[in-house]
């Protein structure tokens, strides 16, 4: 272990690249971009277009998650896992509940109705 | 416990042993991941800003999201940044293979793709300044602004820290240092492709529907 420490290309981190990875994540994310591209621009094709933009998004983030940044459950990658599991909740929280305050607010104010 | 001189003894001994003392680059790549996690909740509160700010009176009888967004110029975007997300891909393999000429040309490609995002996003914002459309026109606008800009000027420091490495791999090669900035800057050249299908989604292509 010792002497491994001395050559940092031989540094876990850096045996962990894998380049069939980050080419699978951008096949998938430009083909699922591509695919919003053509829902957005089609609005008839898909019923509930917004939604199903919302599910590329979110299947095209868990690709990038995964492939790219190399979220993994490995001893080298799990604190970068857990740290980002933890710190999930908390994006969905800060814009969740801040578009549904005002979300609510606009709903239940006369202020907001009068102004539109 | 630190006088244990075995492998296995110093195994058996605190785990964070050898990673506290003698791993810099774990450390400090947890330690940059975790400053990523706490920049991406500048974004959460761009995004949740924009979000609350997307409300029609908020335009103020400025433009709205529509006149804003171009669906392939949006496109040719995401083509850029997704391209210099891989080629800094291709630095990484080449750091792998302790090829310094691949890392440097990989450096190179991703540079210049970067900047070419950089530039179409620039030449989108020139292209709406000409029409008079301003960030302090609408808490709307403000908003919109304020989102894709902060995203821009991530890429624009991105680039500016590629051009810092470029130098520093040329001179000095594959030290502790150079090689943990080099994977630093993977986490947050990668991330970015993240956030930008976040933009491109929810600002873009929500604009285009």
């Amino acid at each position: 272990m010792a002497h491994d420490a001395h050559d940092p290309l031989k540094h876990p981190e850096v045996r962990l690249v894998n380049g069939r990875a980050y080419a699978a994540a951008f096949v998938l994310a430009t083909a699922l971009m591509t695919a919003a591209l053509g829902i957005a621009t089609h609005p008839g094709i898909i019923p509930h277009a917004m939604l199903a933009l919302a599910g590329v998004a979110a299947l095209a983030v868990a690709i990038q998650l995964i492939f790219l940044l190399q979220l993994d459950f490995s001893s080298t990658q799990i604190w970068t896992t857990v740290s980002f599991v933890l710190a999930f909740p908390l994006f969905v929280i800060a814009v969740g509940l801040s578009m549904w305050m005002f979300h609510s607010l606009d709903a239940r104010t006369m202020l907001m109705a009068l102004m539109r | 416990m630190a006088t244990a001189s075995g492998g296995m003894e110093s195994a058996r001994n605190g785990l964070w042993e050898p990673h506290y003392h003698h791993d810099v680059i774990a450390t400090r790549t947890l330690g940059f991941w975790l400053y990523m996690l706490s920049d991406a909740m500048i974004f959460a509160g761009l995004f949740a800003a924009y979000g609350v700010l997307s409300h029609s009176y908020n335009a103020a009888g400025g433009p709205r999201l529509h006149a804003l967004v171009h669906p392939w110029s949006a496109y040719a975007e995401t083509l850029a940044v997704f391209a210099s997300v891989l080629a800094y891909g291709g630095v990484m393999v080449a750091l792998k293979r302790a090829s310094r000429a691949g890392v440097l040309g990989g450096l190179v490609a991703a540079f210049v793709l970067g900047a070419a995002f950089v530039g179409l996003e620039i030449h989108d914002f020139a292209a709406l300044f000409h029409a008079g459309i301003y960030p302090q026109e609408s808490g709307y606008l403000s908003a919109f602004f304020a989102l894709v800009m902060t995203h821009g000027i991530h890429m624009a420091f991105g680039l500016l820290w590629m051009a810092t490495m470029f130098f520093q791999v040329a001179t000095q090669g594959f030290t502790d240092k150079t090689v943990y900035r080099l994977l630093n800057l993977k986490l947050f050249w990668h991330f970015q492709a993240i956030l930008w299908v976040l933009v491109y989604i929810f600002v873009d292509m929500r604009g285009v529907l």
